[in-house]
């Protein structure tokens, strides 16, 4: 049981470092083009505007899962620390650490809406509504 | 040329939306966040005839600004904008109860939203 929970607290941590690298990365292009758009004073199309725009959605996705990973593996570490210490309050743990892994998954996938915009459907015309 | 404020924890948002207002007669000021903001309008540093701002923001979200922002007595009236990539109704019409002007969702549309800034600044 402790080598499983180690596992995949071990695969969380890597998928959280590559979600990291993956926000540097493209966050670290955006400016690129930003800069180089700006020292030659290109003008930039509707298009190239709104694809750019991809990488505050990326940012904003990433950020939502990284959330949900941090709180899972506070939970397997509880778990863990009981496992050593109290096998009978670890037994006990298994419920609250499935409940906290549900409400992560469900603030992500909230997260996740609510943070795509326009992603799927920029074509659509309720962009801008006023009030 | 009227001052407009964005606020947007993301500093490619905040670039993204420079590359559009660069070409418009207005006096832009960014902040990457809303209590940066309100303390540059509690100073008196800037006075803003526009106010374009994110939602979901650490420390102080968008609402949380409106709330504040129209608690200081020069402000109530000047046109707020939410521009989130947030869009659910319900999150609109709280936004509307709040007293906000409009809302734009991400990734917005250059021309559409050079559109929207001249119509609440009704700058033809």
């Amino acid at each position: 049981m402790e080598n499983l929970f180690i596992s995949v607290d071990e695969l969380l941590g890597h998928i959280s470092t590559v979600e990291e690298d993956v926000g540097s990365f493209t966050y670290n292009a955006f400016m690129t083009v930003q800069k180089y758009i700006s020292d030659n004073n290109l003008v930039v199309d509707d298009e190239l505007t709104m694809a750019l725009q991809s990488q505050d959605v990326i940012a904003q996705q990433l950020s939502a899962t990284m959330d949900a990973i941090k709180s899972c593996r506070e939970g397997i570490s509880d778990f863990e620390a009981y496992l050593t210490t109290d096998i009978e309050k670890a037994k006990k743990d298994l419920d609250a650490i499935t409940s906290k892994f549900q409400d992560a998954i469900t603030k992500a996938k909230d997260r996740r809406s609510a943070y795509l915009g326009r992603m799927h459907n920029q074509d659509d015309g309720d962009e801008v509504e006023f009030f | 040329m009227p001052t407009v404020i964005f606020i947007d924890d993301s500093e490619t948002a905040l670039a993204s939306t420079k590359m559009v207002t660069d070409s418009m007669p207005i006096d832009v000021h960014q902040y990457l966040s809303a209590t940066e903001a309100l303390d540059a309008i509690n100073s008196g540093s800037v006075i803003p005839e526009l106010v374009i701002t994110d939602l979901n923001m650490p420390v102080m979200n968008g609402f949380e600004f409106l709330q504040e922002f129209r608690n200081i007595e020069a402000m109530k009236r000047i046109p707020v904008l939410m521009l989130t990539t947030e869009t659910k109704a319900e999150m609109k019409q709280k936004g509307k109860a709040l007293g906000l002007t409009g809302w734009i969702v991400k990734p917005f549309n250059p021309t559409q939203l050079k559109s929207a800034i001249n119509r609440v600044l009704r700058l033809g």
